[in-house]
């Protein structure tokens, strides 16, 4: 009896938890329909759904790009990582010499330093290249800062691939690039998927890199067109709500489509193994 | 080096072929800023100008023993990065718990836990600075409900300030520290519960001696995740509070983009960033010592 009290009991406050993060996110849902002057007297509820607010969002035509632009560069960044490190991984991972086990540990030994540090030298570099305010300049930078993680996961897959595939096919009189894209490549497209699910809202979330290295409004993604919106638009609350469901659209999508992918790769990290 | 090539041989020369355009590009883009950082930590190079000067250690000895701004910074993170994570844990590992043991509703709940994890910090942060405005919801709803008399400054206080970025960051990381632990709980073998079961091992005996021995490594990890991104903590402060009331809200990785960013102190800022840096390191190296030692094998 006390047991189930206690069961009952703490079922409850997770459901208050639950709450806790539903109501913002369904208080943003709603206020993106409300009128600016019913959102400032907190009305909960608004009196009438109107379009409005979304019209005023979008009429900025930076905001519309913003999604294309946080697109390429999510698609342009995760797929330089792939294509580098899917390559870069198959010597790594079946080659015996010193070097190899040497050049696995520096690819990994970038995990531990924060970018922060990074920054400042990437800002000169951006600049000194003519690679600022322009997407190629973030590509490159998403895409080498995927390499750590991608390599590791390359790198231990194919490790799990029987060495006799090789083998059977250097008989067969293959040469190093055939074994590649004949065998290892078609058998790690799971790692392919993984990797990309758990880029897709590192890059598309990001805002510290498109802040710093984009300044064109038409280059902007769509935490920066959020942020600077926001900044610009104070006055007009109703559109930033509609803009923040506009910005809250895509990740969720993601998240519908890849919510076993996601939970499958922290498993991976949280367990014993 | 002529006969350390042929060694290696045909096979071994493709590979590094193939290993060199990732090489290439880590090396400039990952490996390269980290060298010019240090190397900038000694100038008093502002971000433009290409005639500075080296200042030997001065950047650092400043950092060390004169910059009171960055001690309250230090504070600053040191206080909202504990709390953040002694708060997190708890509620993190209680929701794995349930979700574990079953609930109604589990996977609803599951999901909408882990909802936030995939929305941009900054998309949430404003999303939540239209909640703890001061004309805000909460405060709206607060008065409505007769609970406060006149508006609380949830974001312009100094100590709410800090309170409530803190609330935010439990909010944003509830349910991914959930899932680890879930995930930790799922691979507790079953005969172990089972024998648990035979010996009468009740509720609070299991937790204490099966669930949190067992549990380390999610912990371990939890922890990592937790610590590095709070200790690295930017978009907060930096679209809820600008690092205000008077710095009350002002980070580590805050100040260090302050500083270079908007003050054009760039060989000052990458000294601090250095120093960050390795305490970065040094603090992952404790913890996963730390944490590792109490690991059970089983």
């Amino acid at each position: 009896m006390l047991q189930k009290l206690g069961s009952a009991f703490t079922s409850a406050l997770v459901w208050l938890l639950a709450l806790i993060i539903a109501v913002p996110l369904f208080n943003t849902l709603l206020s993106g329909f409300k009128t600016s002057r019913e959102i400032n007297r907190s009305q909960f509820w608004p009196t009438k759904f109107q379009l409005d607010n979304f019209q005023r969002a979008l009429a900025e035509p930076s905001v519309t790009f913003s999604f294309v632009n946080t697109l390429i560069l999510a698609v342009g960044g995760i797929g330089l990582s792939l294509v580098l490190c899917s390559v870069a991984s198959y010597g790594l991972a079946r080659r015996k010499g010193r070097i190899f086990s040497v050049l696995y540990i520096v690819f990994l030994a970038a995990m531990i330093v924060p970018a922060v540090a990074a920054l400042i030298p990437l800002y000169t570099m951006m600049r000194v290249s003519g690679l600022m305010d322009t997407h190629v300049g973030l590509i490159l930078i998403y895409g080498a800062a995927g390499i750590p993680f991608g390599v590791l996961m390359f790198t231990s897959f194919i490790k799990a691939v029987p060495v006799t595939l090789d083998e059977a096919a250097i008989l067969e009189g293959c040469s190093y690039r055939q074994r590649f894209f004949r065998i290892i490549f078609p058998l790690v497209q799971p790692v392919t998927v993984s990797f990309s699910a758990l880029q897709v809202p590192t890059i598309w979330n990001d805002f510290l890199m498109p802040l710093l290295f984009l300044r064109s409004k038409m280059n902007r993604t769509i935490t920066l067109s959020v942020y600077t919106f926001t900044r610009e638009h104070e006055v007009d609350i109703g559109a930033v709500f509609a803009l923040l469901i506009l910005a809250l659209i895509p990740p969720m999508l993601f998240f519908a489509f890849a919510q076993k992918q996601l939970y499958r790769g922290i498993t991976a990290g949280g367990v014993k193994g | 080096m002529k006969t350390n090539l042929r060694l290696l041989g045909r096979e071994d020369l493709t590979a590094l072929l193939w290993i060199f355009p990732a090489l290439l590009v880590y090396a400039l883009i990952v490996l390269l800023p980290q060298v010019l950082n240090l190397g900038y930590a000694f100038t008093n190079y502002d971000g433009f100008d290409p005639a500075f000067s080296w200042v030997g250690a001065d950047n650092f000895v400043k950092a060390l023993t004169k910059d009171q701004d960055l001690v309250a910074a230090f504070i600053n993170t040191v206080v909202f990065a504990t709390v953040s994570l002694a708060i997190g844990l708890v509620l993190q590992f209680f929701l794995a718990y349930k979700l574990y043991r079953g609930m109604a509703g589990s996977g609803f709940l599951k999901g909408l836990f882990y909802l936030p994890m995939v929305v941009s910090m900054v998309i949430l942060a404003v999303l939540w600075s239209g909640i703890l405005r001061y004309h805000g919801m909460l405060n709206a709803l607060l008065l409505a409900m007769n609970w406060i008399s006149e508006p609380v400054d949830w974001l312009g206080d100094r100590t709410l300030s800090m309170a409530s970025l803190i609330f935010v960051n439990a909010w944003c990381y509830l349910g991914y520290g959930a899932i680890i632990f879930l995930a930790g709980f799922n691979a507790i073998p079953v005969d172990l519960l089972e024998s648990a079961d035979i010996d009468g091992a009740g509720g609070w005996v299991r937790l204490w001696r099966i669930y949190i021995p067992l549990l380390m490594n999610s912990v371990t990890v939890s922890l990592f995740i937790g610590l590095t991104g709070a200790i690295k903590i930017f978009e907060l402060p930096f679209v809820l509070t600008h690092g205000g009331p008077a710095g009350a809200t002002t980070t580590i990785a805050y100040g260090i983009y302050k500083e270079a960013f908007d003050n054009q102190r760039f060989g000052y800022s990458s000294a601090v960033s250095v120093l960050f840096t390795l305490i970065i390191g040094l603090l992952t190296l404790v913890q996963l010592r730390a944490t590792r030692s109490r690991e059970v094998e089983y």
